[in-house]
């Protein structure tokens, strides 16, 4: 699982605003990705009107989904659609 | 000689006692026809470098063997491509211990192979190309890096 943040102050958040973040949402093992050309943000179509945001990425690193909001059922149902038809 | 080598070897059904023993400082490592000197019991015969697999020469974690007849890297030097990882931690971390290029990265991270990827865009259902991020560690990922397994992205932007 990877969070992505984008930054508070400045459309790219820098590299100690992504070591503040990480360590106030306690992240431990969970990489924080702070996503400063804004292209991934920009491909999910996610607006920042409310968050966060999320997408599911394959494997192979297709882009399986992405919505605005937590929906862990969501995101569950995309991983077993994308697993059933790889198998 | 070589014959009645084979002959004897077949008879004990030992690998072992097979081993054309190859010598210590051999530096033609393809040419069975060079005579050996010591009685080391390497199975593959004279064709293979010698090698100790209990003994790790440069200290990286990996045993000589393993890092001549697997990995390719130098036994005799901790880090073989110069990336400032030891060989050894670079095998742990997924990261290519000969490929300067590439090293560990700092928060741990384990890489994925993306093998042949080829992005065909950034919409839903596209293989999204590979874009660079910087970590909690300040340092810069790749985000094929971590293909092999599925990831749900959590994006925000203030807390």
């Amino acid at each position: 699982m990877v969070t992505l943040y984008e930054g508070v102050l400045n459309p790219t958040p820098d590299g100690q605003e992504i070591e503040n973040y990480a360590e106030y949402i306690s992240s431990g093992d969970m990489p924080v990705l702070g996503d400063l050309t804004g292209r991934l943000i920009e491909a999910s179509g996610w607006d920042g009107s409310s968050m966060p945001g999320q997408c599911v990425v394959a494997p192979d690193m297709t882009m399986l989904d992405c919505y605005t909001g937590e929906d862990d059922a969501r995101a569950a149902a995309a991983i077993e659609a994308h697993y059933q038809s790889a198998r | 000689m070589r014959l009645l080598r084979a002959v004897t070897c077949g008879a004990l059904l030992s690998l072992a006692a097979c081993a054309e023993p190859d010598k210590l400082d051999d530096t033609d490592l393809t040419d069975a026809d060079v005579t050996d000197t010591d009685t080391d019991t390497d199975t593959a015969g004279a064709d293979t470098v010698d090698c100790d697999a209990a003994s790790d020469g440069d200290g990286d974690g990996l045993d000589d063997c393993t890092e001549l007849e697997e990995l390719g890297t130098d036994p005799e030097l901790a880090d073989s491509d110069g990336d400032g990882d030891d060989d050894g931690a670079e095998v742990d971390c997924a990261s290519d211990p000969l490929n300067s290029d590439e090293a560990c990265y700092l928060c741990g991270w384990v890489r994925g192979d993306p093998g042949t990827l080829v992005s065909d865009g950034d919409d839903i259902g596209d293989t999204i190309e590979n874009l660079t991020f910087v970590d909690q560690c300040q340092e810069e990922v790749a985000l094929w890096d971590f293909a092999g397994e599925y990831h749900v992205l959590f994006m925000t932007a203030a807390w």
